[in-house]
């Protein structure tokens, strides 16, 4: 894990995107970690019951899964202070990827502050989740 | 269309739900990571229980696991049916293990609207995590949506 910089980092920086295959499986296991036993997450019948065509993915984890590609980016050393997600589309288990860039960076109380928009995507690429973070990362001389 | 929302719904707002408490495993860290990143969990017993485990800390969306105590007397949900409309996170500290997180709920709004799926109850709420010596470590400010068939028909 590469280690990050305040002073490395440019407006419109891409962040290292995260791409993962969400399968039912990890549905279950997320719903078992974070108490979310609502059963569109796991139980096809139910889901289509309540007027969905599949199982679809917990919005905390995608949420989840936004934090850790911002985690990973900022190599361990940073730490996420803030971030909103809007859930704007229904996203089914199967192929997501998370994107983010960079639009802005600040000091403030001596702290280095980089502020990401963020997307998480569909099968086909469609930002269904977009979302805003700002990232605290140490500067070289700290 | 007649209207779910009630003044019962609309007197909760300012309401606070009692203080639940949560002590933080390693091994609840580790699980929850793993679910993250899609992997099966790591099988081995707690480090907690086996003198000094290494440092881990949790992805941040851990404290969405730590889930406030239900309102008393409880709210009048309509719906059977909920979708999880957005949260706003803002973190001062990470969780680790060994963390004893406090958590209480707000609601700091209730309102209706119409959608795809007919008549939704909106619900925003801030969620406030602190740690043993009453620090904040993050709020959550959260939307939930309830719709659909009617609570209790399922």
């Amino acid at each position: 894990m590469s280690k990050i910089h305040f002073e490395d980092v440019e407006v419109g920086d891409e962040i290292d995107p995260v791409r993962q295959n969400v399968t039912p499986r990890q549905l279950v296991q997320y719903a078992a970690v974070s108490q979310d036993f609502t059963p569109i997450h796991y139980n096809t019948a139910y889901a289509q019951g309540a007027g969905h065509d599949d199982i679809i993915i917990h919005g905390a984890l995608k949420t989840a899964l936004l934090s850790q590609m911002l985690a990973d980016w900022a190599g361990g050393i940073g730490a996420l202070k803030k971030l909103e997600t809007s859930y704007r589309g229904i996203d089914f288990a199967g192929e997501i990827s998370c994107t983010g860039s960079v639009t802005s960076k600040r000091v403030e109380d001596g702290i280095g502050l980089v502020d990401v928009d963020v997307q998480f995507r569909n099968s086909e690429g469609s930002v269904t989740t977009p979302g805003k973070a700002t990232v605290a990362l140490p500067k070289r001389d700290e | 269309m007649s209207s779910v929302m009630t003044e019962e719904m609309r007197s909760f707002i300012g309401a606070e739900t009692p203080p639940i408490t949560y002590r933080v495993s390693h091994r609840e860290i580790a699980r929850f990571n793993a679910a993250i990143r899609g992997e099966l969990p790591p099988i081995e017993s707690d480090p907690q229980s086996q003198g000094n485990p290494p440092p881990l800390e949790a992805n941040p969306l851990i404290l969405r696991s730590f889930i406030s105590a239900p309102f008393d007397p409880p709210f009048p949900e309509p719906f059977h049916d909920v979708l999880d409309g957005g949260s706003s996170f803002e973190f001062i500290r990470p969780v680790v293990a060994g963390d004893e997180i406090t958590v209480v709920r707000e609601m700091q709004d209730v309102f209706e609207k119409s959608g795809r799926f007919g008549p939704m109850l909106f619900k925003i709420s801030e969620v406030r995590y602190r740690d043993f010596a009453g620090q904040l470590v993050a709020t959550q400010l959260s939307t939930s949506i309830s719709y659909g068939r009617p609570a209790g028909s399922v």
